[in-house]
């Protein structure tokens, strides 16, 4: 990743898959369980939030120029924090990737891959990513920005196609469970801009880092337009889900979705152009994984360092023994997870970090004056 | 570098020919029966008396006048007392020779006795089931559900999955009644602001096969508590004037 020069859109793209992939899978479920009728307004609420937080962490990374977290771990700590801030990346990123292999194959299980062997699914979407990783993250990344154009479009097609059958009286009560779940235990919901982690790393793999800022706000805008455009359409079209007793309701509605009598059942398309989008989402974890091991552990053969992560990733994907189990560790571990590390570690890392190097700083200037 | 490319992708074939091609995951249509309508009655000795419609491929795929004498041309109704849905479906299969598959079934129909004991659980089943699609349509029988899926005759079609995907759909010709969903149900049981409704069916006696199962159901029987449970028909039973066996005309409020 050292070779690694990322563009505006591509860089912007990493950040979005993360989204979306959740998207597809159960997030928007979490989101309206949480916040009822009001999920609309709760989601622009956590896309402004992020912007915010995103605002702060771009002034807070200014001053150590082209350098990511990992840097700013290092700065403030040494070592050691260094260390602890790169296990805890690895931790969360195997983490999540592994939930959200297991609950994607055990969808494709259910759905279309009823005699398949759960370990032969994982398999498949892991020697995927590591062949892909062989061939350099350069072409992952612009294999996911290609990618991104249909998967945006399944989702927008997605949402079009269910106008005619939305109920808007199902907004209402416009706050939802109250003032209070909507805007301060609704706050919670900012897990869903969990892909800021890569924005925290992005930055000394960017072509010009100058478009960082652009990249940040292109990202969680364009995230949090689709996350809007999903949960609103769900909102209206399924009232059970404000109940908590589904799952993969986008792909729910793609099932009845028809295009007059002739084109019935385009689910399947839909869920094909999904397979692609997960692919390119855990190719682009094993990727990271591999290269903050590398900037913090001076990796040499990280050929041989993602066949064990991809081991790792499928140890854990195999952990939970029930989809009761995988479902709090979605819904529950990874949400607190996310916001602890992501809004939480990393902000404090750079917070201190950031005043030390104005300390340093001033003291510089000191001396020299 | 070139021996890992190449271990690599037999890893790749031997897994993906492993996984995805075996003859346990492959299921062709030989081993398929279609179920293409499933019927609810109330049972003496169980809870559900289960009809199954099941498509005959062959029947259906030749067109004849024969398809005019009866529903049996082109399909067969079984009829299994069970607990619930899946445990019939499981019945079933145990004495047919091919597995079950839900994925045409383009209607459901329960009887007015049975609907009255409230069909929220049923429903809710369906829904979540992944074969059965959303878009099934829901009609709720005046007479026994069996009775009306064996005088549902295909008149001017040789396929029945069709034939009651555009009689349910006839609405747009008539307006006579609406071409609801077992989702458009479920969705109405769990909204805030709206009650459940379902087409409502009954058979034209004059042009019934038989008449074991025609007698309607006595209204002032209907009777509970819950939102499911209390049927009112919107309007009154038709002349009966048509010439098909089946009519949906109106609708059944829950």
């Amino acid at each position: 990743m050292n070779n690694l020069k990322l563009n505006y859109l591509e860089s912007a793209f990493l950040v979005v898959i993360v989204t979306i992939t959740h998207l597809i899978l159960n997030m928007p479920n979490t989101l309206i369980e949480t916040t009822g009728s009001a999920s609309i307004i709760n989601t622009i609420y956590v896309t402004v939030l992020a912007l915010l937080l995103f605002s702060i962490i771009k002034k807070l990374l200014d001053p150590f120029e082209n350098n990511n977290i990992i840097y700013v771990a290092e700065f403030l700590g040494g070592k050691i924090l260094k260390i602890i801030i790169t296990v805890l990346y690895l931790a969360h990123f195997i983490f999540i990737s592994a939930i959200l292999l297991r609950n994607f194959a055990e969808f494709l299980k259910i759905i279309y891959f009823p005699q398949a062997s759960l370990w032969t699914i994982l398999s498949a979407f892991l020697l995927v990513s590591l062949i892909v990783n062989r061939l350099g993250g350069k072409n992952i990344v612009k294999a996911n920005a290609i990618l991104m154009i249909p998967i945006l479009l399944t989702i927008v097609i997605t949402a079009i196609s269910l106008i005619g059958k939305l109920e808007f009286n199902r907004v209402f009560p416009i706050l939802g469970y109250g003032f209070k779940e909507t805007f301060f235990n609704g706050a919670t919901n900012i897990y869903a801009f969990s892909g800021i982690l890569y924005l925290l790393l992005i930055k000394p793999y960017l072509k010009n880092s100058k478009n960082f800022s652009k990249i940040g706000y292109l990202s969680i805008i364009i995230s949090g337009i689709y996350l809007v455009l999903i949960v609103s359409a769900l909102l209206m079209m399924f009232p059970y889900i404000q109940l908590g007793n589904d799952t993969l309701s986008v792909y729910l509605s793609t099932r009845i979705i028809e295009y007059g009598k002739f084109m019935q059942r385009t689910d399947a398309i839909y869920m094909f152009v999904w397979i692609f989008d997960f692919l390119s989402y855990l190719s682009i974890i094993v990727l990271f994984i591999t290269q903050i091991s590398k900037q913090s552990f001076n990796l040499k053969k990280t050929p041989l360092y993602s066949y064990i992560v991809a081991f790792i990733i499928f140890i854990v994907a195999m952990l939970p023994n029930n989809t009761t189990e995988l479902e709090f560790f979605e819904t529950t571990i990874y949400k607190y997870s996310s916001i602890g590390i992501v809004f939480v570690v990393s902000f404090i890392v750079l917070v201190l970090g950031y005043l030390k190097k104005k300390k340093e700083g001033n003291k510089i200037r000191y001396e020299v004056t | 570098m070139r021996s890992h490319k190449i271990l690599i992708i037999c890893l790749v074939i031997v897994i993906l020919s492993f996984s995805f091609s075996n003859y346990r995951a492959v299921s062709t249509i030989d081993e398929s029966a279609y179920v293409i309508a499933i019927g609810f009655d109330t049972s003496q000795h169980g809870k559900i008396k289960l009809s199954l419609q099941i498509a005959i491929p062959s029947a259906g795929s030749s067109s004849s006048s024969s398809s005019n004498d009866s529903q049996s041309a082109s399909s067969v109704i079984n009829t299994v007392e069970c607990n619930t849905l899946f445990s019939g479906i499981n019945l079933v299969n145990s004495y047919l020779s091919k597995k079950l598959n839900l994925s045409y079934c383009k209607v459901a129909v329960f009887s007015e006795d049975f609907a009255s004991n409230g069909i929220g659980e049923y429903i809710s089943t369906m829904i979540n089931d992944v074969e059965i699609r959303p878009t099934c349509h829901i009609i709720i029988s005046r007479c026994k559900a069996k009775y009306y899926l064996e005088n549902s005759k295909p008149m001017l079609a040789d396929i029945s999955s069709k034939y009651y995907e555009i009689e349910d759909s006839s609405e747009k010709n008539t307006g006579f009644t609406k071409a609801l969903t077992i989702l458009d149900f479920y969705n109405s049981y769990y909204d805030s602001f709206a009650q459940p409704y379902a087409i409502l069916g009954s058979i034209n006696e004059a042009n019934a096969d038989d008449t074991e199962g025609s007698q309607f159901f006595n209204e002032s029987s209907i009777h509970s508590n819950d939102k499911l449970d209390n049927i009112s028909f919107v309007d009154s039973k038709s002349s009966g004037s048509s010439e098909k066996s089946i009519e949906n005309l109106r609708f059944s409020c829950f």
